[in-house]
């Protein structure tokens, strides 16, 4: 049995192997060209249902197309097909609305997002504090011609919000809004190039609210250290139970600084329920060392 | 605070107005009820706990609870209330962390309903003593500059013959300061070594800080308790604890406590769970801890070893009439 390489891996759990885990849902092309432009996003071949795009830093962008069911299929799809890890990736919605007063090209975040048929509403969490303020978001099945809600309105914000809450924590997952249209100025004259000039006039702020996303994200614990976890079941045979219960002892042993000495204590250890007593030995041990000077 | 979540109910609430006044430029936003914000599953209390916001809510349903048997401090009835849900602190031993899905502050802003409740409960034992408890969900007075809980409570214990203990590791302790000191009502301050406090118990006022509050409380008039819980392992605990008591004792007057009683962290295994997903990282939920009958608890004579240790330095300090062992 080779444990060395145990020993060595335990640094390696610090390390973050990309720079952001990000997931955007746009609904249309032209929504999303700003974004694909400013991460350099390269289009994915392999992904035929939707336009998926990705770079190498984690960034990840799919176009919806229009409507709540597109916007929240979208959502789990680009998240799966990406290995989003559950719990911790931020998911946005980015895109343009209408709302009866505020300006066009004005940015704003939903406090509240509403499916305004079916009356279910999700509160994302606020823990940032974006300079463009929050309002609350309303869903409609169809294009609005008039302003039925005090809000932004949208086609969607909730199918994608029910989708990302599944998929992240609500401090994590928001949809942030460029005005289109108000009821001074409809939007009959919005076309691609003016709708992709809306969101890029946007991008400073739209950058900064993921600055500051990223920064509560980074308050997540580290993931933990599958590596030894991999090693382990690969050399022992065991059970999902099992596999369970090593996982709770690793994390422990993480937490307690990871002495490379209690997996030396494993070595001789021929089965995986052997092993598992001796790693709860070692680090009732261990734990007893605990010191918090 | 920076954001605001405010129930329909108590829009128009004389607490809502003023808690909203020191508030200005908080952005608020109109709910049906505060569960639709707090109770969703999707919420991550670790990433809350940094900017949480505040709920402003009417406490409906039972608002005074039966206290768990072997929780007092020798009174008849025990009682404890919650005019609060979280805490302005952040202790990484607290359950609150492992009950709750959000680390936003819910403050029960219908003082007027929990206090005819209590006179009511009062009113069934009107012979025997009743103690009502607050800070089971809160730090009684963390928040008192915004909640003014303790100005709003005290004057409806003066006449009796309830008891109130405040418990807390805070120093806003200005609203008792600004009136007479009440027989009937305790302060319990949780105190804990200050190595404990610097690892474990962040954003609390440091011992020393705590122990001045304590002193003037006293000067005032004040009953005071300490509440040396929850008891916190480490290898070297002997001499933690013993320099922690010393510290305690130089600078109070032992006999002069109303109570002190003491307690083993410990937490239902449930709660313990969710912790440890929030805190994977955290050498205190990698303790020597093990399970028993529902509760996550030091292992073998550990914690008996632990409450031996702090009980014999503790006694040596005040009488057996003060102390009350947690037995809860
Ligand atoms: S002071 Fe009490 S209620 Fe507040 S975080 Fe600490 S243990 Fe929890």
């Amino acid at each position: 049995m080779k444990h060395n390489n145990i020993r060595i891996k335990k640094t390696a759990t610090l390390t973050p192997v990309t720079q952001h885990d990000l997931y955007i849902v746009c609904a249309l092309d032209a929504e999303a060209r700003p974004l694909i432009n400013h991460f350099k996003l390269k289009r994915l071949p392999q992904h035929s249902a939707w336009p998926v795009y990705q770079n190498p830093q984690g960034v990840r962008l799919i176009v919806s197309g229009m409507g709540k069911s597109h916007s929240a299929a979208a959502c789990a799809y680009l998240f799966a097909s990406t290995g989003g890890e559950t719990g911790h990736g931020i998911l946005l919605n980015i895109g343009l609305c209408g709302h009866a007063e505020h300006e066009r090209g004005h940015l704003l975040m939903a406090d509240k997002v509403i499916d305004y048929h079916s009356g279910q509403s999700w509160y994302p969490a606020l823990v940032i504090r974006p300079q463009c303020g929050y309002t609350h978001l309303f869903s409609f099945e169809q294009p609005q011609t008039s302003y039925p809600a005090a809000g932004m309105i949208d086609m969607e914000a909730s199918g994608f919000y029910s989708s990302a809450i599944r998929l992240t924590s609500a401090e994590l997952a928001h949809c942030i809004k460029v005005v289109s249209d108000n009821k001074r100025q409809s939007s009959s004259d919005l076309n691609p190039a003016l709708a992709s000039e809306l969101i890029s006039r946007q991008m400073p702020s739209i950058i900064e609210i993921i600055q500051q996303l990223e920064k509560t994200q980074a308050r997540l614990p580290t993931p933990w250290n599958r590596q030894v976890f991999d090693t382990l079941c690969a050399e022992h045979r065991c059970s999902v139970s099992q596999q369970h219960q090593l996982k709770r002892l690793l994390l422990r042993w993480q937490a307690l600084g990871g002495a490379a000495t209690v997996m030396d204590a494993l070595a001789p250890c021929k089965s995986m329920q052997d092993l598992l007593r001796q790693l709860e030995t070692e680090l009732h041990q261990q734990s007893l060392g605990l010191s918090i000077n | 605070m920076q954001q605001i979540y405010l129930e329909h109910s108590i829009a128009e609430h004389e607490q809502t107005a003023k808690i909203l006044q020191r508030f200005p430029r908080a952005h608020i936003t109109r709910i049906e009820h505060f569960g639709e914000v707090f109770n969703p599953r999707a919420q991550n209390f670790r990433l809350q706990k940094k900017s949480p916001a505040l709920i402003l809510a009417r406490k409906q349903g039972k608002r005074i609870l039966t206290a768990p048997a072997g929780y007092g401090l020798g009174g008849k009835h025990n009682y404890y209330f919650s005019h609060m849900q979280n805490c302005a602190y952040d202790c990484r031993y607290c359950f609150l962390q492992g009950m709750y899905r959000s680390a936003h502050y819910v403050l029960f802003v219908n003082y007027e309903d929990f206090l005819a409740d209590i006179q009511q409960q009062t009113q069934l034992n009107p012979h025997e003593s009743s103690w009502f408890f607050s800070g089971y969900d809160c730090d009684s007075l963390a928040y008192e500059p915004v909640s003014q809980f303790a100005r709003s409570f005290l004057p409806h214990f003066a006449e009796g013959p309830a008891w109130l203990e405040l418990r807390t590791k805070s120093t806003q302790i200005r609203s008792l300061l600004q009136q007479p000191a009440q027989n009937n009502v305790v302060v319990a301050f949780s105190l804990s070594p200050e190595p404990v406090i610097q690892a474990l118990e962040h954003g609390t006022p440091a011992l020393q800080k705590r122990l001045s509050a304590i002193q003037r409380l006293q000067q005032h008039g004040w009953r005071v308790g300490l509440r040396f819980d929850p008891i916190i392992y480490d290898a070297d605990y002997r001499s933690m604890y013993q320099t922690f008591f010393q510290q305690v004792f130089q600078q109070l007057d032992g006999h002069s406590i109303h109570s002190a009683s003491l307690g083993a962290f410990r937490l239902p295994r449930n709660f313990y769970r969710n912790m440890l997903h929030l805190y994977p990282e955290e050498p205190l939920l990698a303790g020597p801890l093990s399970e028993h009958q529902g509760m996550m608890a030091y292992s073998g004579d550990l914690e008996a070893q632990l409450l031996d240790y702090c009980e014999q330095q503790l006694l040596q300090y005040i009488h057996t009439e003060q102390y009350h062992p947690c037995q809860y």
